[in-house]
């Protein structure tokens, strides 16, 4: 007997052993993940699914979006305080075992976004497996992560696996630092602002005539009119201003409103900026509302698109706009205490979110259910966590059957506090943060952003400077209309073409990486030019690029242009008419899919645009349909400014020669003082522009990208409003789905190319 | 052996028909009227009616009980008590009914006593069955299919108000 | 019951069942890979290469992890009828498997004594198939009716929305489609004079010709609803990812998902072999009366079944990577309104033309 006991007990180990390693051989050779994308990481994790990596290599490409049927979680992005509560619900329904990886720094701590609104890593409320660090990651550090955690299960000894609830912690960062106490601002900045102008042009003239009584102050600098008003009667000058063919602003771009704080007596400035498609004027109207009493008129009853800017405006201000029909919090969360972007607030005092809450559809469902007497409709939640909405989006419709009766989108899933970060950060700073706005086309956010700098200056950059940002922004359009209509297509059901869209993106990639080094987030651009010089093969590079995109971009086409299953799905799929959209603040592609052939390129060009020979396609309808033919066609159209750009590339200098503004030469820095004294001071309190306000626009992937930029002298951005286009276009969409099926909102919302980093900021 | 095998679909058929009686939930009554239906089928097989046997499945079981789940689905009914209430009436009704219900079987039962010698051609087979609904029960043939014609448009006109 | 019988009715078919379902389970599994594969290289990928060489393993590797993944019951679910749902689906797309016949009735097994017992056993015929029902066909679309229920309850059962709604969708595509369905193989029914599988691929050497070349029409839309049938693309509403997150089977987590996932491959098997029996001859070679071309028929009968129905499979998987899906009312309004009025008119047009060149073929 005592022979035999160790035996048994050896062979049982022998038995159990192979058993456990045939099962963590089997669990790790099977890791199906659920993306829970959000932000910039999850276009690298779709670039390792797509073919240069290649996920599934490892047998994890079975994406599943049933938390249940998946198991490794993959956190792919920022989540904030407003994800927090849809993060654990998700973590919560997974089957054991489960695993986590965190992808990139956003996720594991934070990241850069020390704000009132970014959750400081997910491991506050989930346990996490693997890490990995990276803003964004490179997929071959995804591939990494998963190869470590296929090495963690193959070392992992148990068989089963118990549910271990974890409670969400309140742990809530204090940073006392307010931004007003970082640096008080200087009165000039206020003076400047409020100090009458005589100021000449079509416009000013008709406003002085119209509204004598109402004006209380007019300045043009840097070529922007700026025109100050009594808020009392803002309601009748903002109709004049739309309505009258004199002025004829049809299109509101933004409202905003900026806080003085102590500097004034009355404390903000609501500003509305505008623009005339017919006689192509553009102007900023502000408005002063004292700090006892933040309100104004609202301004939705004449331009439907001021619905979410505004709610924008009083979530972050508190400022109150009588009339308007939903003024609820936008970005934050309901929960959230305080308006961020007053100067008094603290940038990284955060308010915990636990709760999701129902929007008005379901009251307005309920109610109506009730008046007529019939059954209540289905509510469905659509989001934030769902394939078709990209991560980001929450929407809410009352719905019979498949037909949608109603219904309400909510955003703020990834407000990751753009505007207050880049109040605290100097301007060079704030580059980085502009890259994760529209991170599918990060070149063009920095350009624009650039731009609005070098327009406080009031100078120009070399020509060779303006070219390279001329080159690699329309590559960046280019990825970034391929992933858009990439993404549509999926949604739609016909899978490769997202993979037929991603190869093409991988070589725009590799171009980028070739000058700067990122990939994605690739902050090449630096106020006065551009970061280096481009590498010496870069005229070949792109000259290969041009030849290799096409047959991507024809394949697609070929694909879908003529499927009929595809065109059933998309003509007349929230077709929207000019007017319609122009009231919306549509602009960019979606715009010009409804006929308008408004495109910066061509109406206020810069940068040579207006020496390129190219074409603006428009559509006829404004559907599904038309969005994909005008962005296929503007593929083609960048193309063609590409190869005139690169062919006529001048030598000269990348960075502007401006002691103010870039750093003076190395050689300078180390044999005379003035050198060295003007390096260190760039570098120690970064570029000081003049004081001022501006705002520069572009055109962005999406459309019409402004940055709104106040500054009083400082080296930090007194203001930087970020105008992004699909905030606009996505606020007109509970609407447009309407008496739709739900499977037209996934093929809507795919095809509007909305990006929650821009979105919510 | 087919006598084991009838018993057993046999109870199948009985258990599950009362069950259809005596769930509460009327999605679990529709489940067991399936059941029935698929033993009921059993028996045809064991009666060499093949024929009859795949069909009651197809149209009853996988169609008919598919499209009644359905309904049950959508309506989401909840699990009803007061509904026996007011049907109370009917309870009265149920006895004479089910007494009538007997007697006509067993009336009918008693009679094919007589001619046992059906069976032997075969009855089951798609081809007899075609033959004879086509020949010697054309007319009530044609008049249900009229009936069911009648029925559908009826439908159509509930289901569409403008037409 | 003597000997003989008992071989014939049930030691016979027992064994082919055993083989059958080992077989199935097996090419349902590496179904999934070969997906997984082709899709892959149709988007210039590699598909899943780690685990066994070229990913030969992975089946293995999924199967064994679900079978091991925490099995999760809602707890608002309706726990009876969501335990039942995937049984009840994957039954019936088992039992189909009964009557197909893979093979013809070339089996021979000589006759033979036990020794011992003394007791001789007759020398006997038997086929690729478990049995040749004289209603077969008719059969194959009554089991197949019958998956339905599963997919229906189970979204039912899991008592939240998306699972709702893809069943729903499912239900109110499978109904519609399967009476397209019915009607686009009554033209084989016609020519073939017979409900029975093994006498239909009979037929069709006696015709001398696949009944794809005879029924053409009837053939696309016997294979469209086939596709729809089987919630494949483009007609994979019920269970569309990006719409209903998974569609009917979302509550559903480890093993009993994954007998969801078994039906709906073996279903494409399925209708595959439909496809291949009624119309591409079952185990015919091609050209089966051309004597010139008989060393075709060298290989066995039930490779060229298996070489057809892989054609099939391909299909399936080239719609699923090149195609979007319809939307739910355009599906109802294609198989109501454009497939039924062409399976009724395919009928009419093969009856009278039966009936003009006299009598079945």
């Amino acid at each position: 007997m005592k022979v035999i006991e160790p035996e048994t007990q050896e062979r049982e180990n022998f038995f159990t052993t192979t058993a456990s390693s045939l099962i963590n051989w089997a669990r790790k050779g099977s890791l199906w993940p659920y993306p829970f994308g959000t932000a910039c990481c999850a276009i690298e994790f779709m670039a390792t699914v797509s073919s240069h990596y290649d996920l599934a290599r490892f047998g994890s490409e079975v994406v599943r979006f049933a938390p249940k049927q998946s198991d490794v979680l993959m956190v792919l992005g920022t989540i904030n305080d407003k994800m927090g509560p849809v993060l654990k619900q998700i973590y919560d329904q997974m089957a054991e075992p489960r695993w986590v990886i965190s992808m990139g720094a956003c996720a594991t701590c934070g990241g850069f976004y020390r704000a009132y609104h970014v959750m400081q890593g997910i491991d506050e409320i989930v346990p996490v497996d693997v890490y990995i660090p990276g803003c964004p990651p490179t997929p071959e550090a995804v591939l990494d992560a998963v190869i470590k955690l296929q090495q963690q299960i193959e070392a992992d000894t148990r068989l089963s696996y118990e549910r271990h609830p974890r409670q969400t912690k309140l742990k809530t960062p204090e940073v006392n630092a307010t931004v007003h106490a970082l640096e008080p601002p200087p009165r000039a900045l206020v003076r400047f602002l409020d100090d009458n102008q005589e100021v000449k042009g079509p416009i000013a003239e008709a406003f002085k005539r119209r509204f004598p009584e109402e004006v209380v102050s007019m300045r043009e600098f840097r070529g922007d009119l700026s025109i100050t008003v009594k808020r009392e009667n803002i309601k009748q000058v903002l109709r004049t201003l739309k309505n009258d063919p004199e002025f004829d602003f049809k299109m509101l771009l933004d409202v905003t409103a900026v806080d003085y704080l102590s500097e004034r007596q009355s404390r903000y400035d609501v500003v509305y900026h505008m623009l005339s498609l017919s006689n192509k004027h553009r102007l900023r109207l502000k408005a002063a509302v004292p700090a006892d009493d933040p309100s104004i008129d609202t301004a939705v009853d004449i331009w439907k698109g001021a619905d979410w800017a505004e709610r924008e405006a009083f979530d972050m201000y508190g400022i109150r706009f009588k009339g308007h029909p939903d003024l609820r919090r936008i970005l934050t969360h309901s929960q959230f205490e305080g308006h961020p972007l007053r100067k008094d607030f603290p940038p990284g005092q955060r308010t915990m979110c636990t709760e999701t809450t129902d929007l008005p559809v379901v009251e307005r469902a309920r109610k109506y259910a009730e008046s007529m007497g019939i059954a209540h409709p289905t509510i469905l939640n659509v989001g934030p966590q769902h394939p078709a909405m990209h991560g980001t989006f929450r929407l809410q419709v009352a719905a019979d059957g498949e037909k949608i009766l109603d219904a309400d989108s909510e955003i703020g899933y990834l407000h990751r506090c753009f505007e207050k970060m880049s109040e605290t950060h100097t301007y060079w700073q704030v580059i980085p943060f502009t890259d994760r706005l529209n991170y599918m086309s990060s070149m063009m956010n920095g350009v624009t952003y650039a731009m609005s700098v070098e327009k406080m200056f009031g100078v120009d950059i070399p020509k060779r400077a303006q070219y390279i940002r001329v080159i690699l922004s329309e590559f960046s359009r280019i990825a970034d209309h391929l992933v858009c209509v990439g993404t549509n297509l999926v949604d739609l059901g016909a899978l490769s073409n997202f993979w037929y869209g991603f190869r093409p993106r991988e070589e725009i990639y590799d171009l980028l990486e070739s000058c700067c080094g990122g990939r994605l987030t690739v902050s090449y651009v630096r106020i006065g030019g551009v970061a280096q010089d481009i590498p010496a093969d870069f005229v070949q590079r792109v000259r290969k690029l041009l030849e290799t995109i096409p047959p991507y971009v024809d394949d697609i086409e070929k694909m879908n242009r003529h499927n009929k299953i595809f065109k059933l799905r998309s003509e007349g799929i929230t077709a929207i008419s000019a007017e319609d959209a122009i009231d919306w603040g549509f602009t960019g592609p979606t715009l010009r899919a409804c006929g308008v052939p408004y495109d910066i390129r061509k109406w206020f060009p810069n940068y040579d645009y207006d020496q390129f020979e190219f074409d603006i396609p428009v559509g006829e309808r404004g559907d599904v349909y038309d969005r994909y033919l005008v962005r296929m066609e503007e593929i083609r159209q960048s193309l063609r400014i590409i190869k005139q750009a690169i062919e006529n590339l001048p030598e000269g200098p990348f960075q502007i020669d401006d002691r103010r503004i870039s750093l003076p030469p190395k050689k300078g820095v180390y044999s005379n003082i003035e050198d060295l004294m003007n390096h260190f001071e760039l570098i120690q309190d970064g570029i000081l522009p003049p004081i001022g306000e501006v705002y520069s626009y572009w055109e962005a992937a999406n459309g019409e990208l402004g940055f709104y930029l106040v500054s009083n002298g400082a080296k930090r951005p007194y203001r930087l409003r970020c105008r992004g286009a699909c905030f606009y276009i996505f606020q007109a969409f509970n609407h447009m789905v309407k008496g739709l099926y739900m499977s037209d909102v996934v093929a809507a919302l795919g095809s509007l190319n909305i990006v929650a980093g821009e979105l919510e900021k | 052996m087919i006598e084991a095998l009838f018993f057993l679909f046999a109870a199948m058929a009985v258990g599950a028909a009362i069950n259809v009686l005596v769930q509460k939930h009327v999605l679990y009554s529709a489940l067991s009227l399936i059941v029935l239906l698929v033993s009921m089928s059993g028996l045809f097989i064991l009666l060499n009616a093949d024929f009859l046997a795949v069909i009651n499945v197809i149209v009853y079981a996988g169609a008919i009980m598919v499209l009644f789940v359905f309904v049950i689905m959508l309506l989401n009914l909840p699990e009803d008590e007061d509904g026996a209430d007011r049907m109370r009436w009917l309870k009265f009704l149920g006895i004479p009914m089910g007494l009538f219900l007997l007697f006509m079987i067993l009336a009918t039962l008693w009679n094919a006593g007589a001619d046992a010698g059906v069976q032997a051609q075969m009855p089951g087979s798609p081809e007899a069955i075609g033959r004879s609904l086509f020949t010697d029960y054309l007319l009530p043939f044609e008049v249900t299919s009229l009936l069911i014609l009648i029925a559908l448009m009826g439908a159509v006109v509930f289901a569409k108000k403008e037409l | 019951m003597n000997l003989d019988s008992f071989i014939d009715w049930i030691l016979l078919p027992l064994i082919k069942i055993g083989i059958l379902f080992g077989l199935l389970s097996l090419v349902i599994a590496y179904l999934t890979l070969l997906e997984r594969k082709i899709i892959a290289f149709m988007q210039v990928r590699l598909g899943p290469m780690r685990v066994g060489p070229h990913g030969l393993l992975q089946p293995i590797a999924d199967g064994i992890k679900l079978m091991l993944k925490e099995d999760i019951v809602p707890s608002r679910a309706d726990k009876i009828v969501f335990t039942l749902a995937p049984v009840i689906t994957l039954i019936p797309a088992f039992i189909v498997f009964a009557v197909i016949p893979f093979g013809p009735r070339s089996i021979h097994i000589p006759g033979f004594t036990i020794p011992g017992l003394n007791v001789q056993v007759a020398e006997r015929t038997t086929g690729f198939f478990i049995t040749d029902l004289n209603i077969g066909l008719l059969y194959v679309l009554a089991v197949s009716s019958i998956g339905i229920l599963g997919i229906i309850l189970g979204g039912w059962a899991s008592n939240s929305k998306y699972p709702l709604l893809g069943a729903l969708r499912s239900a109110a595509q499978m109904v519609s489609y399967e009476v397209a369905l019915g009607f686009s193989i009554m033209g084989v029914l016609m020519m073939a004079g017979t409900l029975s599988l093994v006498e239909i691929v009979n037929a069709q050497k006696n015709a001398g010709a696949w009944y794809v070349f005879l029924q053409p029409v009837g053939f696309i839309l016997f294979f469209i609803c086939g596709v729809a049938e089987t919630n494949r693309a483009p007609f994979d509403l019920p269970e569309a990812e990006s719409e209903l997150v998974a569609g009917f089977h979302t509550e559903y987590s480890g093993f009993r998902f994954s007998l969801f996932f078994l039906a709906e491959y073996a279903a494409m098997i399925v209708v595959s072999s439909m496809a291949v029996t009624l119309f591409w001859g079952g185990w015919l070679r091609p050209f089966p009366n051309i004597a010139a071309l008989g060393f075709l028929g060298l290989v066995p009968g039930f490779l060229w079944f298996a070489l057809k129905v892989l054609v099939f499979l391909y299909f399936y998987l080239w719609f699923r990577a090149s195609w979007p899906r319809y939307r739910y009312d355009q599906l109802m309004k294609i198989g109501w309104q454009v497939l039924m009025p062409i399976a009724i008119a395919n009928v009419i047009v093969t009856a009278v033309l039966v009936l003009w060149l006299g009598g079945s073929r």
